[in-house]
């Protein structure tokens, strides 16, 4: 089972990406509301608490939510966009505290990123396009 | 002892004041004039030597706090604008000079950057901080052409770049402490200077650096050269008698301080 830690404001694309592109054994975790339009499995946000399968986190707020739990057997960070870029005054120690973190290995969505994560962090387990996360699974 | 230094004096009050804090029985103290009166920090303090910029030497609080206390010796900081005393009744010269040029009028020691060596000690190289090309971005103003240069490293090089200014270069990783810094510096292979003056910590540790580049192209071309290079002794011998500490010890020798001018020489010693 995988379960997919997702900010509050979720992207209809995203949402239709992990509908379209996964089997049944995930389930959604956000405060957000989800669009009708798609019937994935979701529970509130605070139920990760409870979750022993496989979390994957897609940004850095869940990111630091996935690295605290206890209970799931694998955690990821699934990297999408280089969010730390532009931010100000930004801190090496609080970037290294995620990409770095022990707990979490990275995933990310194209070559391009994987170079760069590999070569400023460390390097991802998985590139994984389109939210399809069948692969890490296996 | 009490010392003053000011902020906003660049890599040359950083590295004096990184420097002094090494010496035993010296209490040094960092002052930010955009906010604190000069008057106050001397009340605070009684500073027995204060090192400032020399555009703070015009500032009429700082002729009347000199006044107050005749024993502090003021050391200005960068070159003093010509004719700057026939233009400021309220001048005051200061002691003594450290620029990178001879001042007629005053006691000068030239000093041209070097070794910031109270900041890096003896740093250990990282694997989390390994890179191929290092920046740091604490001295630069971040104009655009510093920006189209970090922006070529950061996709061009396995780059890293830290430091305070604050750049939008997905390389640019934030700010560090002195002790990260100088493992980065331990952990890369060819650092880009864009201040000027930094490149003098990583020849200290044997590194290539990059100072100065007509374009793009060169610069690619130097940094290339520099990888193939590998670390060099020759880089360390070049800057071995150019650090902070050095300037220090000249600067308390010229005040008759001898035994905190030889105490901060033995330190260097303990780092070489």
């Amino acid at each position: 089972m995988i379960g997919i830690l997702l900010g509050h404001n979720l992207e209809d694309k995203s949402i239709e990406n992990i509908y379209n592109n996964n089997d049944k054994g995930y389930c959604l975790f956000s405060t957000g509301a989800i669009s009708p339009k798609y019937p994935v499995p979701y529970l509130q946000k605070l139920r990760v608490y409870d979750f022993k399968g496989t979390i994957v986190a897609t940004d850095i707020p869940t990111a630091i939510l996935a690295a605290r739990l206890n209970l799931p057997t694998k955690k990821y960070f699934y990297i999408r966009s280089l969010e730390w870029v532009g931010f100000q005054p930004l801190f090496y120690e609080e970037l290294k505290n995620i990409y770095l973190n022990e707990e979490l290995e990275l995933i990310v969505s194209n070559k391009r990123d994987f170079n760069l994560i590999k070569n400023l962090f460390k390097e991802p387990k998985f590139i994984v396009k389109d939210w399809n996360f069948s692969e890490i699974l296996k | 002892m009490k010392v003053l230094v000011q902020e906003d004096t660049g890599r040359l009050g950083d590295g004096i004041a990184s420097s002094l804090v090494w010496i035993d029985g010296l209490e040094v103290s960092r002052w930010d004039y955009k906010n604190k009166p000069i008057m106050d920090m001397f009340d605070e303090m009684e500073p027995d030597m204060i090192f400032i910029s020399a555009k703070t030497l015009t500032d009429p609080a700082l002729q009347i706090a000199v006044k107050r206390y005749p024993n502090t010796r003021v050391i200005s900081l960068g070159l003093r604008e010509e004719g700057m005393a026939a233009l400021c009744f309220m001048y005051i010269d200061p002691h003594l000079s450290i620029c990178r040029k001879t001042d007629l009028e005053i006691p000068t020691i030239i000093f041209n950057d070097g070794v910031m060596l109270g900041k890096i000690g003896k740093p250990a190289a990282e694997e989390d901080l390994m890179s191929d090309v290092l920046c740091f971005t604490n001295y630069i103003e971040g104009s655009q052409d510093q920006i189209a240069t970090l922006q070529f490293l950061s996709a061009s090089y396995n780059t890293k770049i830290f430091g305070s200014v604050s750049v939008p270069v997905p390389s640019y990783l934030g700010i560090i402490s002195d002790q990260i810094k100088a493992n980065a510096m331990a952990s890369t292979k060819v650092y880009v200077d864009l201040d000027g003056g930094s490149h003098n910590d990583l020849l200290w540790l044997k590194k290539n650096t990059v100072t100065k580049f007509k374009n793009i192209l060169d610069l690619k071309k130097k940094i290339d050269k520099a990888l193939k290079e590998g670390d060099q002794d020759i880089n360390h011998i070049s800057v071995k008698n150019k650090t902070y500490f050095d300037l220090c010890s000249e600067v308390l020798n010229f005040f008759g301080l001898k035994e905190a001018g030889d105490n901060i020489m033995e330190k260097k010693g303990q780092l070489l």
